[in-house]
């Protein structure tokens, strides 16, 4: 079976651009614009991996990290920071948060694999 | 025959030539009185003859002290008979100035001269001795005038410096209260001896309250006072000036910034005599310092967003994840790829335009292995150098160190000065990064063959805006902000960076860091990572 993918971002071009590198690793990827559709869509869909996005309106990806992480059917889901914005100790903050990486827009197709790889395994058609 | 003035007393008994020498004395003018030797004391105490005649050996106890006394100013000439040494020094001895022998001559004449000449000699020394003495009080006379003149003239210069000094201290004391700084003087016991209206401000406390005490106890539960009362006794113990920017909430609950210096103050014998304070209100820079980066780092969000887009979509296209592409799309899209990645520079760079101010370098710290980031950093030079034939070569060793870093500082740093290499590299020249590393340290590598780095300039590359003429194109290009960005990130992460060059030969700029290691010894479970500057000091 696929290894799900879920990106909750606001910014429909990232959610395109990026999906198209996961499916050519082989992931399926389902995907959310706001920090609430995107916790009730893990709910539901239990996805192996979320890549969050931070700057968003309404709840912000901080916010729905801890959220995700308080619920306790969401809370194992491992969840990669995935942000265009520098944050002062961005990457301490995400890990301290429960988050399992953080990621920075632009990235390297290659390098968000390796990392989502890292995380859940290969996905089906690779 | 000589004639004279004076007082001529005769110690002795009656005996020949006596009378005679008395009257040739009368004739010569002197007055004369005869005594027996038995009542000198009292004569010579009643008269103060000026010349007293006797017989020495007649002469002994307290009339002799009365004659030898220099102070009495009696003249002696004695009277012998038959000189013998031992007569003659007992003469002396009662200071005799001349003596007579008996029996004197029937006439007194001879007798009467001696008598005169010793009178004469002894007013002659009188009068030089006068003399002398007017003279010395003539010259006292001019040594109290001239050291009058003197005084007046100090008088004079010190009411000329007096004015002077109020002068300069009404001067110090406008610029005192009008500076727009706030100035506090403590002495050494922590009490305060001087403070201006803009520190009255500041503080919320009058001068005239606050001097005389301690500034703690004048002004209770102040934050800013708790950090300059800190800043005080690290000045104190130090020595050193002290300087901190200070957050607080104010009166308003708004935030307010205050930069704080402080200050030994030493006297004239170099011995500790308080502490200078000074106190500025930053909070408008600071707040005007927030606006910027939170503008630059909105504005770099949202170039960054599209820019994803354009870097995925090119990179999975450039791959075939479409279907693959003919030759010439293949090279559009390559380029296409590339050129996002130059932009992605650009961004960059006005983020460090931002922080350069700040020195707010290595902010987002993680572990990772240093050769992921140096296959990055040369990418988005790569079709400039192509261009340009230049030969843009990385070389890495097979096990690479990891390395405790913010990524995109690291990141932007090595790509400033590979950036510098390529611009002053001449077309078909080669540029070449690379990484040696031994326990501790890592050292990054770029070097260039271009025209190198005159010596005058090599120490001020690094300032802020400072520009060097690139000899190949004749114009300078950029902010001039790069290697300065550079150094401030090596230094923020505990290294330096170093610069070789010849001109005519090339540059060579090192960048070093410590090695990332887990080290059970720190006392911690975290990880350590060594500064590269503290080692450096303790050697």
């Amino acid at each position: 079976m696929d290894r799900t993918i879920l990106i909750i971002e606001d910014e429909k071009l990232i959610i395109v651009s990026t999906q198209m590198v996961l499916e050519s690793a082989g992931y399926h990827v389902e995907s959310a614009m706001n920090g609430e559709d995107g916790i009730r869509k893990a709910r539901e869909i239990k996805p192996d991996l979320i890549l969050l996005d931070i700057m968003m309106p309404g709840i912000d990806g901080w916010e729905t990290l801890t959220r995700l992480k308080r619920e306790e059917g969401t809370s194992n889901i491992p969840v990669i920071i995935f942000t265009a914005r520098e944050h002062a100790r961005g990457h301490q903050k995400s890990s301290e948060m429960g988050a399992a990486g953080y990621f920075r827009k632009p990235f390297e197709p290659d390098e968000l694999i390796e990392l989502v790889e890292k995380h859940v395994g290969t996905g089906a058609g690779a | 025959m000589t004639r004279g003035t004076g007082q001529i007393l005769v110690l002795a008994e009656d005996q020949p030539g006596l009378a005679a020498l008395e009257l040739s004395l009368l004739d010569r003018g002197l007055h004369v009185l005869r005594a027996a030797p038995s009542g000198a004391v009292r004569m010579m105490s009643d008269l103060s003859p000026d010349l007293v005649l006797v017989d020495p050996t007649q002469i002994e106890g307290r009339a002799a002290e009365m004659l030898s006394a220099p102070e009495a100013g009696m003249i002696l000439v004695a009277m012998v008979a038959a000189p013998s040494p031992g007569r003659l020094r007992r003469a002396m001895e009662l200071g005799a100035r001349d003596f007579l022998v008996q029996p004197l001559s029937e006439d007194g004449e001879r007798e009467a001269e001696v008598v005169m000449r010793t009178l004469g000699l002894h007013r002659r020394k009188g009068e030089m001795a006068r003399r002398k003495e007017a003279e010395s009080v003539w010259r006292l006379k001019k040594e109290i005038t001239e050291l009058k003149e003197r005084y007046l003239r100090q008088c004079r210069a010190f009411d000329e410096s007096q004015d002077v000094f109020y002068l300069d201290l009404s001067r110090m004391m406008t610029i005192f209260d009008n500076i727009m700084d706030g100035i506090v003087f403590t002495d050494p016991e922590g009490q305060v001896t001087l403070m201006n209206p803009v520190a009255e401000d500041l503080l919320g406390v009058k001068s005239f309250v606050a001097i005389g005490r301690p500034l703690s106890t004048c002004v209770r539960g102040k934050e800013l006072v708790d950090e300059i009362v800190r800043e005080q006794e690290q000045s104190r113990e130090s020595g050193e000036p002290s300087e901190s920017t200070f957050e607080s909430l104010g009166p308003g609950g708004a935030v307010e910034y205050h930069k704080i210096r402080t200050t030994a103050v030493t006297d004239y014998r170099g011995s500790f005599a308080g502490i200078l304070t000074v106190i500025k209100d930053v909070t408008a820079e600071c707040k005007s310092d927030q606006m910027k980066n939170q503008y630059l780092s909105i504005v770099s969000h949202e170039l960054r967003t599209p820019l994803t887009g354009i870097k995925t979509f090119a990179t999975m296209m450039g791959k075939g994840a479409l279907g693959k592409l003919p030759e010439n799309q293949q090279r559009v899209i390559d380029s296409i790829r590339e050129q996002s990645l130059r932009l992605e520079h650009e961004i960059d760079k006005l983020i460090s335009l931002g922080r350069i101010e700040s020195g707010d370098f290595a902010m987002d710290l993680e572990v990772f292995p240093i050769d992921e980031l140096l296959r990055m950093v040369s990418e988005p030079f790569r079709q400039t150098a192509r261009d340009r034939g230049i030969d843009l070569v990385l070389n890495l060793p097979e096990e690479s160190p990891l390395v405790e870093a913010d990524r995109d500082d690291l990141r932007r740093a090595l790509q400033a000065l590979v950036e510098n290499a390529i611009k002053f590299t001449q077309d078909g020249g080669k540029v070449r990064i690379s990484l040696a590393t031994d326990a501790d340290v890592l050292r990054v590598k770029v070097e260039d063959n271009g025209p190198g780095i005159e010596p005058k300039h090599r120490k001020r590359i690094f300032e802020k805006y400072f520009q060097v003429e690139n000899p190949l194109t004749r114009h300078h290009g950029g902010a001039g902000l790069g290697l300065s960005v550079a150094r401030g990130v090596a230094e923020a992460h505990g290294g330096f960076i170093e610069v070789e060059s010849e001109p005519g030969r090339g540059a060579e700029f090192t960048v070093c860091l410590p090695v990332w290691r887990e080290d059970e010894d720190y006392g911690r479970n975290e990880t350590e990572t060594a500064s590269l500057i503290g080692a450096d000091e303790e050697r």
